[in-house]
């Protein structure tokens, strides 16, 4: 078996709120989002107190610096990079590439210059992970 | 009862292994627009929560009630690789008759009768008993070679 395979991302997705269960120790989330406003007073560039971004990982193999970038959406689909989270260690151990491994990323004062579609990325390594990754729409006020 | 009064048992059990938050601050980031000129709070998510959806899948694996025979016979001599193709394109015009009725292969009912091939179509979508009557009726299935004979009819199930 290879010492060391990445992880794909299964699921990924903001949400209102992610806490880990003191119970059973499981992530329940609410909320998950697709589109955002800012709250009223707030204007653009906007700087969001909160982000929290639930992450599923599965299938890998070894130890990995784990982070999560931002990207901004153009409108020819291209993509303008705003940033990059200190990478955290994880752990994959061998022979429990099945088991999927989730976390939330507890993002705070995440920076959105403009209103328009954002996209978080897991990488590791610096490269950004096979699987699923997460848009964003954000806007200045709800129509 | 809504579905999160529903029993525990014969629920799936989450093989998953939590691990704890990742917390990132990201103050740093876009650093060409001052820090003064950020406007600062939590976003607001403007959804509207919809009631829970019930589907009661326990009927997908019964029994169609009924379901399209075509009634095939080949003429002597015809290759497999013929007969296979004429087949193929048989069941492809019969389902483009009536896609709404979303006609798969039945393995259950497709059988043999003497020379005659049954091949059983099961509805899977939306439509009648009526309209698998009235697709049998007017669908016009190919006489010609390699066939030597065709005809569709509706199949029923045990009552």
């Amino acid at each position: 078996m290879a010492d060391r395979v990445t992880p794909t991302v299964r699921l990924v997705f903001a949400c209102d709120k992610a806490d880990i269960d003191p119970g059973d120790q499981k992530w329940v989330l609410k909320h998950p989002w697709s589109v955002v406003v800012l709250p009223p007073g707030a204007a653009f560039p906007f700087q969001a107190d909160n982000v929290r971004v639930y992450a599923q990982f599965t299938g890998g193999v070894g130890t990995f610096e784990l982070a999560v970038e931002l990207f901004q959406v153009r409108d020819d689909d291209s993509r303008r990079w705003v940033g990059r989270s200190v990478p955290a260690t994880l752990d994959f151990p061998g022979g429990q590439q099945l088991l999927a491994f989730d976390t939330a990323f507890q993002i705070k004062k995440a920076r959105f210059r403009e209103p328009g579609i954002y996209e978080f990325r897991a990488t590791v390594d610096g490269h950004q992970l096979e699987g699923a990754h997460f848009l964003l729409r954000v806007l200045d006020r709800w129509a | 009862m809504t579905m999160n009064d529903q029993p525990g048992k014969n629920e799936f059990e989450r093989v998953c292994k939590t691990l704890p938050p990742v917390e990132v601050d990201c103050s740093g980031w876009e650093s060409d627009i001052p820090d003064e000129a950020w406007s600062t709070g939590e976003f607001v998510s403007p959804t509207v929560a919809l009631p829970a959806v019930e589907a009661d899948c326990s009927h997908w694996l019964d029994e169609p009630a009924t379901w399209l025979e075509l009634v095939i016979a080949f003429n002597d001599h015809t290759s497999p690789a013929d007969a296979l193709e004429s087949t193929n394109q048989l069941i492809g015009a019969v389902h483009a008759e009536a896609p709404r009725l979303g006609l798969a292969y039945d393995f259950r009912h497709s059988r043999r009768e003497g020379e005659d091939l049954i091949l059983a179509l099961r509805p899977t979508g939306a439509g009648t008993e009526q309209e698998l009557r009235d697709l049998a009726a007017r669908v016009r299935l190919p006489h010609a070679a390699p066939f030597k004979r065709t005809a569709a009819r509706v199949g029923h199930g045990a009552a």
